[in-house]
C-alpha cells in the first residue's frame, strides 16, 4: 500500500512537470489566422500512460504507442481536401449509373426484386438512367463461383464504378471474415464471458 | 411538464419554443396535475399596427408575395416594400432548408450543389426517407428530435387531421396523470409480472376478509405488514388504468394498429405507436411510458400539434434572423449562491451600461406567430385551412423582428468554449468487477460568446457530451474498455461541414455495418450507411465543426485533425449525461442553427462538396460487401478560423490523467496475450449513439 501510495506521488510529480501550469488563453480572432499565427503553438497535451496505477487491470505500458499515436495524427491540409470532379449540368434531370465488373464471366445484375442487367464476357458494363436525386440504387451481382457482391450508385450524381468479384475461396482474405466466422461458429466455439461468481 | 423544460434538462421558459418538450429527470409531480388548456400565449401585435403593409391588390409574382394578418384579418403584401420598411421575410414554403443546406458558387461562378438539401426537404415533407427514396403510402417521418422539423404541408396536414378526430373526449386525462409513469416489460416479463400482479391481489383480497378490512388502505393501516404490498398493488392498478388511456389516445390519434395490438399489453404495436407519439410531439423518451409522455397525452391533440408549430416556426426565425439567443445563455453563468437566482448574462451598450442578453429566439418567434394571428390552435387550424397544400410552394410573412443588439455585424468576433464539467478519469469498475459510482454534479457544456467592448458575452449556452470510459474492439478482435478522451487547450474551427461523412474505423464491429433494407420489391441485406452518412443519423449528426490545432511541423506551422469536432447527434438522450467518444455533440437542430449563425456572421468561403472516394470492401455471412463512400460533405472555410476553447474541467477521483491503453472487460476470459496497443485516428472519436 505504502508502495502504491509513493508510486503514485511520483506519478503526480510527472504529471504535474508535464503540463502547462494554466490553460492558454484563447486567442484573439486575428491571431489564428494562418498568417498571422503565433510563433509558437500550443503545446499538445499529452497524456500519460498511468497503466500501473490501476492495479485491479492495469494494462502494460507501452511506451512506443504514443509515438505511433502521433503519427497517425492525420493533418488535413488543402492538398488532401480536394473539390469533387464538377459535373457539367448538377441540375440535370437525371443521371447515368455506370458499372463495370471483373473478370468476365456471366453475372446477374439485381436492384431489388428488378433485374438490371445480364452480363457476359466481353460486356461486363451496364448502365442506367435514373431521376437525378432519386436515391442510391443498391446492386447485388451473382456470378457461380463468386460471393454475391453488393454495391451502391449513388442517384445525386453521374456516378460510376468498378466491381470485382470475389471467389469463395478468396473469402479469408477479406475484412469482416475471421469475425463472421466467429459468429458463425457452434456455441461451443465462441467465447462466452466468465460467469460472475 | 413537458414544455415546461427545455431540451437541455434546464428550466425552460417560453422564450425557447425551439427546445422540444423534455421530460424532467426523475420527476416527482403531484398525482394529479393540471394540465393547461393553452400554455403558450402568443403577444398580440403592436397597436397601432405602423408595420401592417398595404394589401396587394395586384397580381405580384411569387417571389414578390408575403403575407401578414392585420387586425384578424390575412393580406398579401408586397415583399420588396416589407423589406424596404426593414421587415424580415420569413420563409413558410416546403422548400426551406438552413443556410448550411444551400448551395454555393465556386469563384469562377460554376455552381456548387449541397446534395443533401434534397434529402433533407424530402425528409421535411413527408416525402422521402434518409436516402431520398420515396416514403411508403402512409408512412410518416417524426424527425423533429433528430434536427428535421416538419414543413408547414405536413403541419397543415397533422392539424386538419387531428382537427377532424372526435374520439379525444374519451382519453380521460385525470386517469393519465394519476401516475408518475407506466412500468413496462418486454412479453416474458410482462406475463410473469401480470401474474404476480393477480396473484397479489388474492393474497390481500384473502387478508381483507380475515382483517375485516373494506379496503386495502384499511388493511394496510391494520396491519403495516401488509403495507408496502397495498402500495405496490394500488400503483400497478392505477399504472393498468392510465394504461388504457394510452391506449385509447394512441388509437385515437392513428398510430396504433388495433388489428396488431392485443389489449392491455405493451406490444410491439403499441411500443412502436408509443415511439412515432413521442417523435411526433419532441418527447424526450424511446417507448417509454414516462410522466412527460402522459402528460402530453393529458393535452388536447391540437394543443400539442400547436405546440409543435410553434418549435416548427422558432427554427424557421432563428434562420430567417441569422440569430442565435434563444435564452439558454444563462446557463453559463456561475451557480448562484444560497438560492439566489442566477445572475442575467449582460452586454455593455454605447452608454457603458449592462443590458441583459436577450432571448432574441423567443421574440422572434412571438413576432412570426403574432404577425399570423396564431394564439390559439384553433386560431392555427383555421390557418391551415383557408392555405391549401400549394400555398406552400413559396409561402413567406413579413415580420417586424426585435432590434438586434449593438454586438451584431457582418463579421462578429466569436468565441466557443467547452467547458467538461466533472471528469472522472478513474476506471469505473472495481476489482471484483463491480461498477462503481462516478456522480457528477456538473455536466459538460457548450457556450457561444461575442467579444464585445472588452468582455466575453454568452449568446447561447447549451448541454454537450465529451469522452468517457467506451467499448472498442481491439486489433485483436477482442473487446476492450478505452478512456476517449476529449482534448483540452485551444483550438480553432476552419472547416465547417454540412451533412458530413464518418468512416467507421476498420475496428468497427463488421455485423453492424450490415443491414436488411427495402429496396425495390425486395429486402436484401445492403451496406448500413445509417451511421457513416451523410445523414441526420451520421455519427456526426447533420454538421460539425472540425477542430483544428496550429503544431509545429519543422519550421512551418501546420493544422492538425486530431479527431474532435463539434457536431448534430441523431443520439438525443445521450445529451442527457452519456459520453461520446471525444466529440461535443449537440441536438440536430441546434448544431444546424448554430453553424448556420456562425456562417452568417463571420468571413467564409464556400468550398462545396469535397471529394473523399473512400471504399472498404469486407465479408459477412458469405457475401461480399462494398461501402462506398465518394463524398466527405459540403465544406465551409472560415476565414479567419474561429476560436474555440475546451476547458479542462473538474477531475474527480484518483488519477488526474487518462488511461491511454486498453482496459480488460471485468469478467471476460481473454487469451493469453496482452491487448495489444489502442490505435489512434480521427474517426475513432466518433462513432454511433452508444
Amino acid at each position: 500500500m505504502r508502495l502504491r501510495r509513493a508510486w503514485m506521488s511520483v506519478l503526480a510529480l510527472l504529471c504535474a512537470c508535464s503540463r502547462p501550469s494554466t490553460p492558454a488563453a484563447p486567442a484573439a480572432s486575428p491571431a489564428v489566422e494562418p498568417a498571422t499565427a503565433p510563433a509558437k503553438p500550443s503545446k499538445p497535451s499529452k497524456p500519460i500512460k498511468l497503466a500501473a496505477a490501476h492495479p485491479p487491470v492495469a494494462p502494460e505500458a507501452s511506451k512506443e504507442a504514443p509515438k505511433e499515436a502521433l503519427k497517425e495524427v492525420p493533418k488535413i491540409d488543402e492538398a488532401d481536401l480536394k473539390t469533387e470532379e464538377r459535373e457539367a449540368n448538377p441540375y440535370s434531370e437525371t443521371v447515368n449509373l455506370k458499372l463495370t465488373v471483373t473478370p468476365q464471366v456471366k453475372a446477374l445484375v439485381t436492384w431489388g426484386a428488378k433485374q438490371v442487367a445480364r452480363l457476359a464476357p466481353g460486356s461486363m458494363d451496364t448502365e442506367i438512367s435514373r431521376p437525378r436525386g432519386s436515391g442510391p440504387v443498391d446492386l447485388e451481382i451473382k456470378a457461380e463461383g463468386f460471393m454475391p457482391y453488393h454495391t451502391r450508385l449513388y442517384a445525386d450524381r453521374n456516378d460510376k464504378i468498378n466491381v470485382r468479384l470475389y471467389r469463395v475461396e478468396e473469402a479469408p482474405g477479406l475484412l469482416g471474415y475471421k469475425r463472421s466466422a466467429e459468429k458463425n461458429a457452434p456455441p461451443a466455439e465462441k467465447k462466452m464471458p466468465e460467469k460472475k461468481k | 411538464m413537458g414544455c415546461a423544460v427545455s431540451c437541455h434538462g434546464k428550466p425552460a421558459t417560453l422564450s425557447n419554443p425551439a427546445a422540444p418538450a423534455e421530460p424532467a429527470p426523475g420527476s416527482t409531480a403531484p398525482a394529479i396535475a393540471v394540465v393547461p388548456a393553452v400554455p403558450i400565449p402568443a403577444p398580440q401585435p403592436p397597436k397601432p399596427d405602423d408595420d401592417a403593409l398595404p394589401e396587394v391588390t395586384d397580381k405580384l409574382a411569387p417571389e414578390r408575395r408575403a403575407i401578414q394578418v392585420v387586425a384578424g384579418i390575412e393580406r398579401v403584401v408586397d415583399a420588396d416594400v416589407a423589406r424596404d420598411k426593414g421587415l424580415t421575410l420569413v420563409d413558410l414554403s416546403d422548400g426551406f432548408a438552413p443556410f448550411i443546406f444551400q448551395d454555393g458558387k465556386a469563384p469562377d461562378g460554376a455552381p456548387l450543389p449541397n446534395r443533401y438539401r434534397a434529402v433533407f426537404v424530402g425528409l421535411a415533407n413527408d416525402r422521402t426517407d434518409g436516402d431520398g427514396e420515396p416514403l411508403p403510402p402512409g408512412e410518416r417521418n417524426y424527425l423533429e428530435l433528430y434536427g428535421v422539423p416538419p414543413s408547414l404541408s405536413v403541419m397543415r396536414k397533422r392539424f386538419v387531421e387531428d382537427g377532424a378526430r372526435t374520439c379525444e373526449s374519451t382519453v380521460d386525462a385525470a386517469k393519465l396523470l394519476a401516475v408518475d409513469s407506466i412500468e413496462t416489460w418486454g412479453k416474458t416479463t410482462e406475463k410473469k409480472e401480470a401474474a404476480k400482479h393477480h396473484f397479489r391481489g388474492m393474497r390481500l383480497e384473502s387478508a381483507q376478509k380475515k382483517l375485516n378490512a373494506s379496503t386495502l388502505d384499511e388493511l394496510a393501516s391494520k396491519d403495516p405488514r401488509y403495507a408496502r404490498e397495498v402500495k405496490d398493488h394500488l400503483r400497478t392498478e392505477a399504472e393498468r388504468v392510465a394504461f388504457a388511456e394510452v391506449e385509447k389516445r394512441l388509437l385515437c390519434e392513428g398510430l396504433l394498429d388495433a388489428g396488431k395490438h392485443k389489449d392491455g399489453t405493451y406490444d410491439g404495436a403499441m411500443r412502436s405507436a408509443a415511439l412515432e407519439f413521442q417523435q411526433k410531439n419532441a418527447v424526450f423518451a424511446q417507448a417509454d411510458l414516462t410522466r412527460a409522455t402522459l402528460e402530453a397525452m393529458a393535452r388536447p391533440i391540437l394543443q400539442n400539434d400547436f405546440m409543435a408549430l410553434r418549435r416548427v416556426l422558432a427554427e424557421r426565425a432563428a434562420h430567417a434572423g441569422r440569430i442565435i439567443e434563444d435564452g439558454s445563455a444563462i446557463e453559463s453563468m456561475p451557480l448562484p449562491k444560497r438560492n439566489k437566482p442566477r445572475q442575467q448574462p449582460t452586454y455593455k451598450n454605447k452608454a457603458g451600461e449592462n443590458v441583459p442578453v436577450p432571448d432574441l429566439v423567443g421574440q422572434a418567434t412571438d413576432a412570426v406567430m403574432a404577425r399570423l394571428g396564431l394564439a390559439t390552435p384553433e386560431d392555427a387550424l383555421a390557418f391551415f385551412r383557408r392555405h391549401p397544400e400549394s400555398d406552400f410552394r413559396s409561402l413567406r410573412v413579413a415580420v417586424r423582428f426585435p432590434a438586434l443588439p449593438e454586438y451584431y455585424g457582418p463579421h462578429m468576433d466569436l468565441v466557443a468554449e467547452i467547458d467538461r464539467g466533472d471528469i472522472w478519469y478513474d476506471f469505473p469498475f472495481n476489482d471484483k468487477g463491480e461498477r462503481l459510482a462516478q456522480a457528477r454534479e456538473r455536466f459538460p457544456g457548450f457556450t457561444l460568446f461575442v467579444r464585445w467592448r472588452g468582455e466575453k458575452v454568452p449568446l447561447a449556452s447549451w448541454r454537450t457530451t465529451i469522452g468517457g470510459w467506451r467499448t472498442e474492439v481491439a486489433a485483436d478482435g477482442e473487446e476492450y474498455y478505452r478512456y476517449k478522451d476529449s482534448d483540452v487547450g485551444a483550438r480553432v474551427w476552419r472547416h465547417i461541414v454540412a451533412a458530413p461523412v464518418w468512416l467507421p474505423p476498420t475496428s468497427s464491429p463488421v455485423g453492424a455495418m450490415v443491414k436488411t433494407k427495402y429496396v425495390a420489391g425486395a429486402y436484401p441485406r445492403v451496406v448500413n450507411y445509417d451511421e457513416t452518412g451523410p445523414g441526420y443519423l451520421s455519427a456526426y449528426g447533420l454538421v460539425a465543426g472540425i477542430h483544428e490545432q496550429l503544431r509545429r511541423r519543422g519550421d512551418q506551422l501546420a493544422y492538425f485533425d486530431n479527431g474532435i469536432r463539434t457536431h448534430g447527434s441523431f443520439d438525443y438522450l445521450s445529451l442527457r449525461g452519456r459520453f461520446s467518444h471525444g466529440c461535443h455533440r449537440l441536438y440536430n437542430n441546434i448544431a444546424v442553427r448554430l453553424f448556420s449563425f456562425v456562417l452568417g456572421h463571420r468571413k467564409a468561403k464556400v468550398m462545396g462538396p469535397m471529394a473523399l472516394g473512400f471504399r472498404r470492401t469486407f465479408y459477412w455471412d458469405g457475401e461480399v460487401y462494398d461501402m462506398r463512400l465518394p463524398t466527405r460533405g459540403f465544406y465551409f472555410q472560415l476565414e479567419p478560423p474561429l476560436p474555440i476553447e475546451t476547458l479542462k474541467g473538474k477531475i474527480k477521483g484518483k488519477l488526474t490523467q487518462p488511461i491511454t491503453d486498453y482496459v480488460p472487460k471485468p469478467g471476460v476470459k481473454y487469451g493469453d496475450g496482452k491487448p495489444p496497443a489502442a490505435a489512434s485516428g480521427v474517426d475513432s472519436k466518433a462513432g454511433g449513439g452508444q
